[in-house]
């Protein structure tokens, strides 16, 4: 995936990841699509980044003997997540314009209508 | 590589950040090394899998908005690393294209400001007002001003040692002067005596002496009198006009005495051979008072006793004994080198008094 494209994911895909509970570094890399081909450089980054607008918190615990940082979700981190989730009619709207603009597919029939959800 | 090489390259690389930073940042990669040493892998193929030092390191500086810091110290960085093209690649990076834009975005408000400052981007004009505001001037300021001080004070206290040496100087004329002349009539008293007991050699030599002292102590009085006036004059003058200011109003009033001064200076040149006593002695009102007839009878008084003196070494024999006032051995009394013969007829001396006393 294009990186431009990819970095506008990121965030919705990291805060996705601690939506159940919380995470690690390692294991939030691990847990992500393998099309995003995330890695520490670009974990840590922005981890921070999340961290400083508050939708996620970290807490440190002790694991085999050494200290592990933990990730999870603040309240603000879920409203973020929800807003995002509520885009997704519009991103696929603007995949199916692409789609179909460079002649890939034929117009949807009836055209889609964006509906606001609750 | 292993763990620790990754560590401590990575920890050079990221040198520029303050310490609490660096090893937040150096914690989270060794955290997820130990975390794949975990899953079953070696240390170097965990290490392996992990970005090299120097791309972790341009993630984590764009981050932190310290992308000038290491664009400096990267040249003096960990040698001999297989590192990629690390500045080049830092202007191209996600997270500083991220930073950059929320900073024009912000530019013009004081969020923007602050969010520059953070990354020390600065207009121009920001780094000037920034210097000049800086708080570091009114340290330099205090710091000026306290050197200034004690420099300032030090000067004082030398200029008023000074001061104080020249007035003690001028004192201890004024003592010498009057000690001379409140001598003479004690001097008078050895005449006395030496009528009393006919030794006239002794009182043509103390009457010498007693004029000497009044003519001479009338001189050094008057010196010291001559010195006090040019001192003031001068400290008037070149103190107190240079730290006035109202130098020209002191000048018009200084400038008929000056003018009086001059010709009073030519006067005395012809008139006395004290030309060396400097500005004491070119003062006119010196002058005036050294042309006094009572200094000019002093002088004659003075001349006197010289002259009395010489009159009684040479009544004496050359006896030098004559110069001698009195002294007392094996239980004599000896005034001029001769005895006396009764010390308690001797006026108002302190066997006369005694005598009165047990009478």
């Amino acid at each position: 995936m294009d990186a431009q494209l990819k970095r506008g994911f990121l965030d919705a895909c990291v805060l996705a990841t601690m939506a159940q509970g919380e995470s690690y570094g390692y294991q939030i890399i691990k847990d992500m699509l393998p099309s995003l081909d995330m890695s520490e450089s670009t974990l840590y980054p922005l981890l921070k980044r999340l961290e400083s607008k508050g939708l996620i918190k970290v807490r440190k615990a002790e694991h085999n003997g050494r200290l592990r940082k933990y990730y999870s979700l603040t309240e603000k981190g879920r409203v973020n997540l929800d807003d995002f989730l509520q885009s997704k009619q519009e991103i696929t709207d603007v995949l199916v314009y692409v789609e179909r603009a460079a002649g890939l597919s034929a117009p949807p029939c009836p055209p889609a209508h964006h509906t606001e959800q609750a | 590589m292993n763990t620790e090489e990754y560590k401590s390259q990575l920890t050079a690389l990221l040198r520029s950040l303050p310490q609490k930073e660096r090893e937040e940042a150096v914690s989270f990669y060794m955290e997820s090394i130990a975390d794949r040493i975990d899953e079953g892998m070696s240390e170097e193929e965990a290490v392996a899998m992990m970005a090299s030092p120097g791309q972790a390191a341009e993630a984590i500086i764009a981050e932190a908005g310290e992308k000038k810091k290491t664009l400096v110290s990267f040249e003096i960085s960990v040698d001999g690393t297989d590192e990629p093209d690390f500045p080049e690649n830092i202007a191209g990076i996600e997270a500083t294209e991220d930073v950059v834009e929320g900073s024009e975005a912000a530019s013009t408000s004081l969020d923007g400001f602050f969010a520059r400052a953070k990354e020390r981007r600065f207009t121009p004009l920001e780094w000037v007002v920034l210097i000049v505001t800086s708080p570091l001037w009114l340290t330099l300021l205090v710091a000026v001003a306290a050197c200034t001080l004690a420099l300032a004070i030090g000067v004082a206290a030398i200029v008023l040692a000074l001061y104080i040496c020249a007035w003690t100087l001028i004192a201890c004329l004024w003592i010498i002067g009057g000690a001379f002349v409140v001598s003479a009539p004690a001097a008078l008293l050895f005449v006395i005596w030496g009528l009393q007991t006919g030794n006239i050699p002794f009182s043509l030599v103390n009457t010498g002496y007693a004029l000497l002292l009044f003519g001479g102590g009338m001189w050094v009085l008057k010196a010291a009198f001559a010195v006090t006036r040019a001192f003031l004059r001068w400290q008037k003058e070149n103190v107190v006009v240079r730290f006035s200011r109202h130098g020209s109003n002191f000048a018009e009033e200084t400038g008929p005495v000056d003018a009086s001064s001059a010709t009073n200076r030519l006067h005395y040149v012809g008139e006395t051979s004290m030309q060396g006593d400097g500005d004491a002695l070119k003062d006119g009102a010196a002058v005036e008072v050294l042309g006094a007839p009572f200094f000019r009878i002093c002088w004659i008084l003075a001349l006197a006793g010289l002259a009395c003196v010489l009159v009684g070494f040479l009544a004496s024999g050359l006896d030098w004994r004559v110069f001698l006032t009195s002294n007392f051995s094996h239980g004599k009394v000896y005034l001029g080198g001769m005895e006396v013969a009764c010390p308690e007829q001797l006026f108002l001396s302190p066997w006369f008094w005694t005598n009165l006393a047990s009478s």
